[in-house]
């Protein structure tokens, strides 16, 4: 009899092991929580207010659109293949930022392009600035038509002061 | 004062052709904002070819505008999320069941979910076909300024009239007999 006592603990110990391991290999797919849907969201345009991200919007639309997030991700989709998703069946202006390519490329150049004249816009005006200063600060060019009598009086005048 | 009559006849004409080029500049930027803040209503469509598209309904079968050449159309665009649209959604499926044979009505699903769109339908006993509208190019294309809107295509491919907001019974009626030519133009 003793000499079943040890194989047949092992087996019990075995088991309860087996028993706990069960659970974590046959996990059932968890639910997406509610960040993991809102860092997909704040991605997305809400596509009936302007200028709202999905995150933020609360209309029904949003709701609706949130919950389809939801879905994808419960359904295994990544975050990226979820924004793809949205891209292929709403249309790029989903995006909150439209990608560097094609027209997309134009709201990305566009303030560069204004940025980048404002700077020559205020340069040009600096050195024009600088330009007209520097004769006023001269002293009185001899050959400029100034009356010579009127000088004479000027000087008479502050040597009397 | 001074600089001017100091500068050379080169350096001004250089800095001439800078400012004229900066204007230009300004002038074909402003132009371009001007032309694409400029207003694009489905109103304006009134009495023009109707532009074409395809559409494959939730049921998988695909229209087009020019497969359906010889038909009166009825389009329709709606969303689950749009309470507009409940008020037309049963006024609309019992003119469809009206003119069943004689007009051909479709319904174009604008930024909705599958899910949430066909719970929509079921929910009305919306039975003609109904598609979505894949990245809103039908939309874009008919210049729609939101749901619903609906759009009368006769024989010809003309649209003779643009409903914007939900439509009342006998307006509706009244715009059926005139496709089907039944009724004054």
């Amino acid at each position: 009899m003793k000499k079943y006592v040890f194989p047949l603990m092992f087996i019990i110990v075995a088991a309860i092991f087996a028993l706990q391991a069960t659970p974590t290999v046959a996990q059932e797919p968890t639910e997406p929580t509610m960040d993991q849907v809102n860092t997909v969201a704040k991605n997305l345009n809400c596509p009936t207010c302007k200028g709202l991200n999905l995150e933020d919007c609360r209309t029904q639309t949003c709701n609706q659109w949130r919950d389809q997030i939801k879905d994808l991700l419960a359904q295994g989709y990544t975050e990226q293949e979820v924004l793809d998703w949205f891209v292929a069946r709403f249309g790029v202006e989903v995006l909150q930022e439209p990608p560097p390519k094609g027209n997309g490329l134009f709201a990305w150049l566009l303030p560069l392009f204004g940025f980048a004249v404002g700077v020559g816009w205020l340069v040009f005006l600096l050195r024009k600035w600088s330009v007209h200063k520097t004769p006023e600060s001269s002293a009185i060019d001899p050959e400029d038509n100034i009356d010579v009598e009127y000088l004479e009086k000027i000087e008479q005048d502050l040597k009397e002061f | 004062m001074s600089e001017t009559t100091t500068a050379t006849p080169a350096k001004s004409s250089k800095k001439m052709l800078w400012l004229v080029l900066g204007i230009a500049l300004l002038l074909v930027l402003f132009f371009v904002f001007a032309w694409g803040l400029q207003k694009r209503e489905s109103t304006q469509l009134q009495g023009a070819p109707a532009p074409s598209f395809t559409l494959t309904s939730f049921e998988g079968e695909e229209y087009t505008l020019e497969g359906l050449r010889g038909t009166p159309l009825v389009i329709n665009f709606w969303a689950s999320w749009c309470v507009e649209c409940y008020k037309e959604a049963a006024l609309l499926e019992q003119a469809y069941k009206d003119y069943q044979g004689k007009v051909l009505f479709l319904g174009i699903d604008y930024l909705d979910t599958e899910k949430d769109a066909l719970a929509y339908m079921e929910k009305y006993g919306i039975t003609y076909p109904s598609g979505p509208d894949i990245e809103s190019r039908i939309a874009r294309d008919y210049r729609i300024t939101g749901v619903p809107e609906t759009f009368f295509i006769n024989t010809e491919g003309q649209i003779i009239h643009v409903q914007i907001g939900p439509i009342e019974r006998p307006q509706l009626y009244q715009l059926l007999e005139r496709l089907t030519g039944g009724g004054a133009s």
